[in-house]
């Protein structure tokens, strides 16, 4: 088996050489280099634009702006299957929403002559009053019809019932994914034809997206991407880089390059929303639950057609509860529109949810793991279905061990060391183990090779490692055999990568195609008068290594490459198909499961907060590669160190626009901030879910971030609401 | 970026007649920071003169001390800096990552802009940047910005580490101009914002720094600088502290202390060199310190916190030197 081995990354050695060749990497004849001008303005109309100093620029070819642009049909985010992007018309019209909106793309020969030139534009704009950030309008928060809020049982019942009741507010920061790799596009037209290379999670997204806006249909449009730099959920929709590259393509007849610069990331596509998150939770006194009320207020963009995606629903919260209600509502701002950024529901949630839990534990005087084990939800809370399986006790119990977690001290500030206080904290982890509908080729050569086509992307993350593995299996071939060929849309069609869906998705998929190529080849050798396995039954032929032979007699057989070579077959193939139920659906309640325990340690005179030790357990079923996992492990922790300590996009009020939009004032974690990580997997058997995989690229980070808080808050007794926690909020 | 033209001096004679005869010349050296104010705007330089040949690379001990070429390479990690001057070394070790200090040379370093927001990213009124359009950090984002010496006009900080190290060592700069040379105290490289702030410092167009000479003093040796940051490697200071002591026989015969992301220039903590000089050097003398040093703050809405931080980073800074 293949599947479960710890397969070194295929793309990696060509990664850290410098070899593997990014969107912006890849040169093209003719090309030429679009520069986009944002508006400086969050809100109100261009009035004027001087456009004369830019066009005597040197080398510049075109100046796009919505007096010329080609015209664009709006795109509705939610028909292009992937989360909304910019559903706003681009260069359409003279209306601004949100800063460093494009109000003009500039095209040159070379990328110096486009960004000069796009200095040069002169706009003017009416200013209209913008809003900043949703503390300007709580008052005005709304419902929206796409997040329903979700009552299970009755929540003031409940609170009547409770011995104790805590209640707690949590402000969490906008973040940006900030990947790398900066957002690049390259259009090319030739003809009717539109062909465009991008950083993107989703070639499928890209191109329905782009054959709507721009009155094609699918088939004229092929998008690919080799290789991504990370997205974090940022590259996952039609946002306007794509919509300008287009354009500026159209306009000029030449290959055009788009490159968003640090600067403009921040509105180049969707963010981590701000929000409020209120949790009150009633329990008994022996720390049973008996009510969760939960409200939060997310900001949205004045125009977006689908709810931010934080916190839209109860996902959430994983415990037990008799009465449950959540009520999302939301702020209309003016910034460009969020999008879910690794992970968008319990992400967020977790980080109100698992800080109440802790108080919740001080006020009962429990550990505030066995608070968790007692409120252990042994169904799916809202909706009382079984979960497909559910290792997250074994999770539990395993962590707790490599962590040392009896021998935490429940005292707030009562563990030192030096002049530090050591502050032990944990999270209970869990995200949706879903896929989507898919399908994928399976080629096998006569050389007895193995290609897989599959119009999935990898994000980073191993998914040309792991189709290898799934293949191998599928087929009877050994992994080095395999192949595989994903991220254009020329490919048989996946989903985005985005909500842990690619493993399970590739997995199913895969495993499908393989599946039939090997039987329909088999077919060929029972049917084969020359073949050692001429006239037995196909369901008597097992396949290892290559080489298909009968199960019951070893002896006889031959190999892929003999057979296909004696009947002078160039190569067979075979398409597999996956069609799971739809989110939510089905019989069981589908998740992957984990806890995170986090040591940190505070200098309280300073306010310096490190993370020391760190153990991640998760359940993601089957782990398909524990090499691949791992790293996700440890990228998903660095994520949520930066979330609960580092992170924020600091919005300055009166521009509404942000003011640390570079990689120096945004700071994700460095090396210096993570500690090793002991990342540990438990593997638990689910029938309910392609090939027993859950995915976990969410799950890994979802958690860290509530571990932290927590155990900044025993460290020093000062529980903090307001991410991330800076030096200054714990000067006391 | 608006086109420029480049060109390499071979001597400091030729560097200094190029920039000097034209009002839009600038120097480059590692262009670690040039690079990105150019490509970013805040500078549109017509000529750039790069210096990257001069021979200013030595870092040279001699009686009168230690004397650094403004183009040495990762200065902290010379073994007689690190020895003669722990307070240089740990301030050089503390900037940017190895990647930068691979290239970023010390005349560089001083000479580096502000790293307020609204200075950085053009898009914002600056009068640092452009006279007279505002200072956007008064009534924003201000986390970051000065608690001293700041103006209605500007409250930008210099980000340098070791500009404040130099200053807690007395040091002073080489430099060569169009009217011949000079010897400035680093402390008094940088000048106040006021209401000129895009004046930043008192060289003339075309003056280049030649070198550094840290002179030998009884508190360099026992010296330490001690940064703190929004995460735990490669940012700018939120507030940084640089001490050098002299203690005989346990009372405080000499001290400087140099504040760093506090101030448009190192700040020179005189009210807490004065509360520790000719005292016992013990816990009162160091609260004592402390407070001295937050005298004449002034914190803008957002970083209200730094006046503490300085008061808790001045004492700490003063005892972990002490066990030095
Ligand atoms: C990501 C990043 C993080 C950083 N973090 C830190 C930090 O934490 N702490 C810190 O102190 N610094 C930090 N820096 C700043 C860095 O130290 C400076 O960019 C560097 O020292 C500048 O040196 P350089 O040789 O590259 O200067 P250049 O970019 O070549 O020049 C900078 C300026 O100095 C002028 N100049 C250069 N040499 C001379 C000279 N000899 N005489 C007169 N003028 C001269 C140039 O004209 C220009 O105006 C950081 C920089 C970056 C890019």
């Amino acid at each position: 088996m293949s599947v479960g081995q710890p397969v070194v990354r295929v793309e990696g050695r060509r990664k850290v050489t410098g070899q593997a060749r990014y969107t912006a990497d890849i040169a093209e004849d003719g090309l030429v280099h679009a520069v986009s001008v944002g508006a400086s303005v969050a809100s109100g109309r261009i009035t004027a634009m001087d456009t004369s100093a830019a066009h005597d620029a040197g080398g510049v070819l075109a100046i796009v702006t919505h007096h010329n642009a080609p015209r664009t049909h709006p795109v509705p985010g939610r028909e292009v299957s992937g989360p909304a992007g910019d559903t706003i018309p681009i260069l359409q019209d003279d209306r601004v929403y949100y800063a460093e909106q494009p109000v003009a793309v500039v095209v040159a020969h070379t990328l110096e002559q486009a960004r000069y030139a796009a200095s040069l534009v002169r706009v003017s704009y009416a200013l209209e009053p913008a809003v900043a950030t949703m503390y300007q309008r709580l008052g005005e928060a709304f419902e929206s019809r796409y997040a329903r809020p979700v009552v299970v049982g009755d929540v003031d019942s409940g609170f009547a019932q409770a011995d104790v009741v805590v209640e707690t507010t949590c402000h969490l920061q906008m973040q940006h994914q900030h990947p790398m790799e900066l957002i690049a596009m390259t259009a090319h037209w030739s003809g009717d034809e539109l062909t465009v290379r991008a950083s993107t999670q989703s070639v499928g997204v890209l191109r329905a997206g782009i054959a709507i806006a721009f009155g094609l249909r699918p088939e004229q449009v092929r998008v690919t991407s080799e290789f991504l730099g990370g997205g974090f959920g940022g590259k996952a929709s039609l946002w306007w880089p794509t919509i300008t590259a287009t354009m500026a393509a159209r306009v000029t007849g030449r290959p055009v390059r788009l490159v968003v610069s640090r600067a403009q990331m921040v509105a180049a596509s969707g963010h981590r929303a701000r929000s409020q998150q209120r949790v009150r939770l009633g329990a008994r006194r022996d720390g049973r639950l008996t009510a969760i009320d939960y409200d939060t207020i997310t900001e949205t963009s004045a125009w977006y057609d689908t709810p931010p995606p934080s916190i839209t629903s109860i996902t959430p919260i994983p415990y037990r509860s008799p009465a449950i209600r959540a009520i999302p509502r939301f702020v209309k701002v003016n910034t460009q529109s969020p999008t879910p950024m690794r992970s968008p529901h319990e992400g967020q949630g977790l980080v109100a949810i698992e800080s109440a839990m802790d108080e919740l534990a001080e006020r009962t005087g429990l550990d505030p793991l066995e608070l968790r084990r007692r409120n252990y939800a042994d169904r799916e809370p809202w909706t009382g279905k079984p979960w497909s399986s559910n290792g997250l006790l074994e999770c539990y119990d395993l962590g707790a061990r490599r962590f040392g977690w009896s021998r935490r001290d429940p005292k707030p500030r009562s563990m030192r060391q030096g002049g530090l206080l050591i502050g032990w904290g944990m999270s209970t982890a869990f995200r949706l183990a879903e896929s989507r509908p898919a399908s994928a080729r399976a080629v096998l050569h006569a050389d007895g090779t193995v290609l897989v086509q599959m119009g999935t992307q990898d994000i980073g993350t191993g998914t040309y490692t792991i189709i290898g593995q799934v293949a191998a299996d599928a087929v009877g071939v050994t992994v080095d055999r395999v192949t595989a060929e994903i991220a254009d849309t020329d490919l048989p069609p996946a989903p985005p990568s985005i909500g842990s869906f690619t493993a399970q998705t590739v997995s199913g998929t895969v495993t499908n195609a393989g599946n039939a190529l090997r039987d329909k080849v088999i077919n060929v050798a029972v049917a084969d008068e020359q073949s050692p396995l001429y006239g037995a039954a196909p369901e008597q032929v097992i396949v290892h290594n290559g080489r298909m032979r009968l199960r019951d007699d070893p002896a006889r057989g031959e190999t892929y490459a003999e057979l296909l070579r004696r009947n002078g077959l160039p190569a067979v193939d075979a398409i597999g198909q996956h069609n799971p139920p739809g989110i939510g659906e089905g019989t069981h309640g589908r998740y992957a499961f984990g806890v995170d325990f986090a040591e940190v340690r505070v200098d309280p005179s300073l306010g310096t907060v490190r993370v020391t030790r760190y153990v991640k357990v998760i359940e993601a079923g089957k782990i398909i590669n524990p090499r691949t996992t791992r790293s996700q492990v440890i990228g998903g922790v660095t994520f949520g160190i930066g979330q609960a300590l580092t992170e924020v996009s600091e919005m300055d009020t009166q521009h509404a626009r942000i003011a640390n939009a570079s990689f120096w004032g945004y700071h994700v974690p460095v090396n210096a901030d993570v500690p090793a990580i002991d990342a540990q997997f438990v593997e638990v058997d689910d029938p309910h879910v392609p090939q027993g995989v859950k995915g976990l690229g969410e799950l890994c980070t979802i958690g860290a971030a509530p571990a932290i808080v927590n155990a900044v808050a025993h460290a020093t007794g000062i529980r903090v609401r307001e991410l991330p926690i800076t030096a200054d909020k714990l000067l006391g | 970026m608006k086109p420029f033209a480049y060109t390499r001096a071979h001597t400091v004679w030729d560097a200094v007649a190029a920039v000097s005869a034209e009002p839009g010349a600038r120097y480059l050296a590692g262009g670690t920071e040039m690079v990105n104010l150019v490509r970013e705007g805040q500078e549109s330089p017509d000529r750039l003169v790069d210096i990257g040949d001069l021979p200013l690379t030595e870092v040279r001990v001699h009686g009168r001390g230690v004397r650094i070429g403004a183009l040495a390479k990762r200065v902290h990690e010379h073994p007689e800096v690190r020895r003669r001057l722990p307070v240089l070394a740990e301030a050089g070790l503390s900037a940017a990552s190895p990647q930068v200090r691979n290239v970023a040379t010390p005349g560089g370093n001083l000479l580096q802009r502000t790293r307020c927001h609204y200075f950085r990213d053009v898009r914002f009124p600056c009068n640092r940047r452009e006279p007279g359009t505002g200072c956007a950090a008064l009534r924003g984002v201000n986390r970051n910005n000065a608690i001293f010496g700041g103006s209605e006009h500007c409250v930008a900080v210099h980000p340098s580490d070791i500009a404040v190290a130099l200053t807690a060592l007395d040091a002073v700069v080489h430099t060569h101009g169009p009217a011949g040379e000079r010897v400035i105290p680093v402390e008094e490289l940088y000048r106040l914002p006021g209401d000129e702030p895009n004046r930043e410092t008192v060289l003339d167009h075309g003056e280049l720094i030649v070198a550094i000479d840290v002179p030998p003093t009884p508190f360099a040796a026992r010296s330490h600088y001690l940064k703190l940051r929004d995460r735990a490697s490669f940012a700018f200071a939120l507030v940084s502290v640089a001490v050098a002591l002299d203690v005989r026989a346990g009372v405080t015969h000499d001290v400087r202390i140099a504040l760093g992301g506090v101030a448009p220039r190192p700040w020179r903590a005189r009210a807490a060199e004065d509360a520790l000089r000719g005292r016992r050097f013990d816990d009162d003398a160091r609260a004592a310190a402390g407070e001295a040093a937050t005298t004449g703050a002034k914190p803008l809405p957002h970083n209200e916190f730094k006046v503490e931080l300085v008061r808790r980073a001045v004492v700490r800074a003063l005892s972990e030197v002490e066990g030095r």
